[in-house]
């Protein structure tokens, strides 16, 4: 229906890349073995207390920075209870009243920012699998640390909720504080979704969408929602306020709990931690570890001349920008330094499954293949073996690529006085082709170039091979 | 063969191999075989282990500060591997997967566990007759209560079983039943002694600390327990050192009691008493104010109530403790949790959750905060003018057994003297000062500012010196 | 300030996971009537602008540094702390399905 407008807030919990859990000493990491990561205080035995990774607040405070939200100088921890076998103390330690930081944005990159509430810490629950008859709990990623993000119910389609998460997602892992893998449940969304007739119109009744475990279906958890919500009040009914959980197998959102069974969580300041005081030096040194945010990079790459599409293709993430910018400014040649990023670089990485930081190529290394290049002393596909040459070499003294021109013999040919008597042999081999050139026929050209290239094993200069050819071939 | 009463005399004792580990526990075991039939302080003596233990230290070359001294636990602490229950059946046949870091402290130190203290059910109660397990009786006559909620541990030490015990103090739990049972006991500064271990109650309230014989045992066994520890972020950074400052030119503070703490004529008769032997020794005594401490009553027991309904929230039969079988999620948790707690940890879940709930909060939890910071002013602003505050410990001495069980109001009542210290934090210790017209005994508390427990001590030490109230003891042993 | 109801109290001990008989709930229902009278006491003491104290300590940032478990570790961890609990399979503590069959 059109004449409904879609108000969309975002609430993301986002797993913090700590190397042990917010209250306990045990690795963040999932163990492959269910509840072969916990101990007494993970586990909420009785008798266990809290005490709070620094490192986990701290990468709470640069990813509040790298959102541009206010870090509050004094927060506390404060305990949130409800009943669940995943959640050990019948507790959560969160933030309730004061939180650590208010305010922000997200930046969509179009021109757009979508306004933050707040953001607090708290840690994760644990995972229940429900079987026929019975449920199994494994207590593995318990006390996982979290930020959870509230923003302000101010996206109107599930596109623009899709470009929230995408740019949310860009955003925190330039901080470097989450890997923001929703596959991988280190990032996970609850929706509030409700319609209404026009823009100024009141809200209307909101309801809470749990459990969306992937980008694409945020978008399809989202229709379907809104479809659902729009069939009730076309038909004159009313939107129950509910909390609903999306089932991915059968493509919708179905009734958890209604209004009337609403949690009181009876949220009140945990004894058990002293209050956080945040002072200014502390939050200056995290505003140091942000890094430039990939919307201005996008700008600051599109003003060196490269396309839109490059520009966002290189800041997907922040490794691939990192290598890019890296072979930019040691080759100084943007336009090579993306071809090559976004070709032969990201495709090695892809094919051997690691991450492009991981490559044995190194930018400073591709940088000089760029310049041989640049040099004339080898051409594009001499370039590519000695870069595939480079990349599969094995562990060991690593050659250089000059090294590798002279194991692969693949330094170009330039000189004019060698490569003319072989133009001159390929000529007279195909005369067709000269004379075809001769009626006009440009094209023809290319046939030449080829079987010279041939003949040279592919070491030719083609700028020069060009120059004897067009000279020769003049009337 | 006769053993020394206290702890540091048994110490001092088997370090210079006048008397063994072995021999000391042998003894020891001998005494609770004795009396605690009738007593009933322990929940379970784990003899066998305590003579390993004891064979452990002989062959071991390290002379701890509390070598071969043999202790009681009160069962909310834990000791890895030995059960523990809290007196309630929702624990029934757990044991503890690790050790309370005041507990392992004292191993460390060479002291020998010797078995688990009953106690009013988590902590719940004055009288250790909320305990799911049996009551305790007063060693000072068996048809009285001998105090709680640390009944078991206070008990334990008069009737001269074990030199010393843990307990924990969340409203007075210490040191009503050391005033009740006739010993001395300490609750630490808030943050002293780690809570690593101890089964919460009132996280904000809760201490541990010792029940023993004298000030001294007592200051050798915070000596040792005392002391930051990373695992609790409530612990103080600062080390804790005995004090030999006596009486002398020591400003004593006597606070006029509130109107409803009325304390029987013969308690007020012993503590007036004392506090003119403290001053006939040199303390100048003088009175303060605490405008706001009859209502730490109401305070404590609304932030009680609240810590401990949600600090019992993890008791729900999925990961250690006892279960019901049930075919559906709430019906196991419902069944579970009703089966497994009393009445009276029934009754301070729901106050709690309420004092908790939306819409009653600030009426009742915020309120009772606001009025704890109130009562810390006081407190503060006494000790500029004294260096510990004197009164009873108690109103009442022991009632009978049975007595106050249908009434918990008029029962925690009883906490008013003792309430203040745990919401303002501060140390205190309830030390014997003589006997009421009954021949029950009366209790001396003292208080001091938050750190000053050493002074404190040695004020305690110096009273006992001049009297003998501490050496007394009751026939049942 | 207001009193529960016994309607109420049923609520709390639903949220608590309690099982109260109307008797029981009509009885505490009294217990606390009483107990919330005498709390009231507190509605004479002027407390405003006074800063509510949920800590005993005046401690603050008591954090720990990001450090996985040493050899020195004395807390038993992963299967050692599954063996507590009253019944598991498969790696998983067991629990009874959240709606019943
Ligand atoms: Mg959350
Ligand atoms: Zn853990």
């Amino acid at each position: 229906m059109t004449d409904w407008q879609p108000v969309i807030g975002l609430e993301v919990h986002v797993q913090l890349s700590t190397r042990t859990k917010l209250f306990c000493d045990c690795a963040n990491a999932f163990g492959t073995l269910a509840n072969s990561n916990t101990c007494p205080i993970c586990a909420g035995h009785p008798g266990v207390l809290p005490v709070p990774n620094e490192q986990a607040l701290l990468l709470g405070v640069r990813a509040a920075l790298a959102l541009g939200c206010d870090v509050q100088p004094f927060s506390k921890f404060d305990r949130k209870h409800y009943f669940y076998p995943d959640l050990p103390k019948g507790y959560q330690i969160s933030q309730y009243d004061l939180p650590f930081a208010l305010n922000g944005s997200v930046d969509l990159g179009d021109g757009r920012r979508i306004d933050l509430e707040r953001i607090h810490w708290e840690e994760d629950a644990g995972k229940s699998t429900h079987e026929a008859g019975y449920s199994l709990v494994d207590l593995n990623r318990c006390g996982v640390p979290l930020i959870e993000i509230v923003g302000k119910p101010n996206l109107h389609s599930p596109a623009d909720a899709h470009a929230f998460l995408d740019s949310l997602k860009r955003t925190l892992r330039y901080a470097t504080v989450s890997t923001c893998d929703m596959e991988k449940g280190s990032l996970r969304c609850d929706a509030n979704v409700s319609l209404r007739r026009t823009s100024d119109a009141p809200l209307g009744t909101k309801v809470e969408i749990k459990n969306v475990n992937s980008f694409k279906m945020v978008e399809r958890a989202l229709d379907f929602e809104l479809a659902r919500q729009a069939a009730i009040l076309d038909s004159g009914a009313t939107v129950a306020q509910e909390t609903r959980l999306w089932d991915e197998a059968r493509g919708e959102t179905r009734s958890m709990r209604s209004k009337e069974e609403a949690m009181d969580y009876r949220y009140f300041p945990e004894p058990d931690i002293p209050p956080i005081e945040l002072a200014t030096s502390t939050i200056d040194a995290q505003r140091e570890l942000v890094a430039e945010s990939w919307q201005t990079r996008r700008h600051r790459y599109e003003s060196a001349g490269l396309t839109a599409y490059d520009a966002s293709v290189l800041t997907a993430e922040p490794d691939i920008a990192d290598y890019f910018e890296a072979t930019w400014q040691a080759c100084d040649d943007a336009k090579q330094a993306a071809n090559w990023t976004q070709t032969d670089v990201l495709r090695a990485a892809g094919e051997r499954g690691v991450g492009i930081a991981e490559l044995r190529v190194r930018p400073n290394t591709l940088a000089e293949i760029i310049g041989l290049v640049q040099s004339g002393l080898i051409n594009f596909a001499g370039a590519r073996k000695v870069f595939n040459r480079i990349l599969d070499a094995n562990d060991g003294p690593c050659e250089t690529p000059a090294e590798a021109v002279v194991a692969l013999g693949v330094a170009q040919i330039s000189d004019p006085h060698l490569l003319e008597p072989i133009v001159r042999e390929v000529m007279g081999a195909c005369e067709k082709a000269v004379a075809d050139y001769r009626k006009g026929k440009t094209k023809a050209l290319d046939a030449l170039k080829g079987r010279i290239m041939g003949k040279t094993k592919g070491r030719a200069d083609p700028a020069v091979v060009g120059e004897i050819l067009t000279r020769l071939l003049s009337p | 063969m006769s053993l020394p009463r206290s702890a540091r005399a048994l110490t001092e004792a088997a370090a210079t191999g006048e008397i063994s580990p072995l021999d000391i526990v042998e003894g020891v075991l001998a005494r609770i075989e004795a009396s605690d039939g009738e007593i009933g302080a322990f929940l379970e003596v784990r003899a066998e282990e305590a003579r390993a233990h004891a064979r452990r230290l002989e062959a071991s070359k390290d002379r701890g500060p509390l070598f071969g001294v043999p202790f009681a636990i009160k069962d909310n602490l834990q000791l890895a591997g030995w059960p523990i229950t809290c007196a309630s059946r929702i624990l029934e046949g757990h044991r503890a997967a690790y050790s309370a870091t005041a507990v392992q402290r004292l191993v460390d130190a060479g002291a020998i566990p010797i078995g688990r203290c009953n106690m009013d059910e988590f902590g719940f109660g004055s009288s250790t007759e909320h305990s799911a397990f049996g009551i305790t009786r007063n060693p000072w006559n068996t048809d009285r209560i001998p105090g709680g909620s640390s009944g078991g541990s206070a008990a334990a030490v008069a009737s001269g079983m074990v030199p010393l015990a843990l307990g924990t103090d969340t409203g007075g739990s210490i040191r009503q039943p050391a005033a009740l049972c006739g010993v001395t006991g300490l609750k630490p500064t808030y943050g002293r002694v780690s809570r690593f271990g101890l089964i919460a109650f009132g996280s904000s309230l809760d201490q541990i600390g010792p029940i023993a014989r004298s000030a001294e045992d007592c200051a050798l066994a915070l000596s040792v327990i005392a002391g930051h520890d990373p695992r609790d972020a409530t612990s103080l950074p600062e080390t804790f050192a005995t004090s030999d400052r006596d009486l002398a030119g020591l400003r004593v503070g006597v606070a006029e009691l509130p109107a409803s703490a009325s304390p029987a004529a013969s308690i007020q008769a012993r503590v007036a008493e004392a506090i003119d032997t403290m001053s006939s020794l040199g303390a100048e005594v003088r009175p303060v104010a605490l405008p706001h401490a009859e209502h730490a009553i109401a305070a404590y027991y609304l932030v009680a109530t609240s810590e401990a309904s949600s600090n019992l929230s993890r008791f729900d039969g999925i990961r250690y403790g006892n279960r019901v079988p049930a075919t559906d999620l709430r019906t196991h948790y419902i069944e579970t949790r009703s089966a497994g707690f009393g009445e009276e940890a029934k009754r301070r879940i729901l106050l709690g959750g309420f004092a908790l709930s939306s819409g009653y909060y600030d009426a009742y939890y915020k309120k009772a905060l606001q009025v704890r910071t109130l009562i810390r002013r006081d407190f503060e602003a006494a000790f500029a003018d004294v260096d510990v505050i004197v009164g009873p410990t108690t109103p009442l001495a022991a009632f009978t057994i049975g007595d106050s069980i249908d009434d918990p109001l008029s029962l925690w009542l009883c906490d008013l003297l003792t309430t203040p210290a745990n919401l303002a934090g501060i140390p205190a210790v309830s030390i014997p000062c003589g006997f009421d017209d009954d021949g029950m005994p009366v209790g001396l508390q003292l208080q001091g500012p938050a750190l000053g427990d050493a002074k404190l001590l040695a004020a305690a030490t110096t009273f006992q010196r001049a009297t003998t109230f501490h050496d007394q003891r009751p026939g049942a042993s | 300030m207001d009193k529960p109801q016994p309607t109420e109290i049923k609520v709390l001990a639903e949220l608590a996971r309690l099982r109260l008989e109307d008797q029981t709930a009509a009885r505490i229902a009294g217990q606390l009537e009483r107990i919330l009278d005498w709390f009231r006491s507190l509605d004479a003491i002027d407390t405003a602008g006074v800063e509510p104290s949920p800590y005993a300590v005046v401690l603050r940032n008591v954090t720990r540094p990001d450090e996985p478990a040493t050899a020195t570790d004395d807390l038993p961890h992963g299967q050692d702390i599954l063996n507590c609990g009253p019944e598991q399979t498969k790696d998983c503590y067991l629990v009874p399905p959240v709606l019943g069959s």
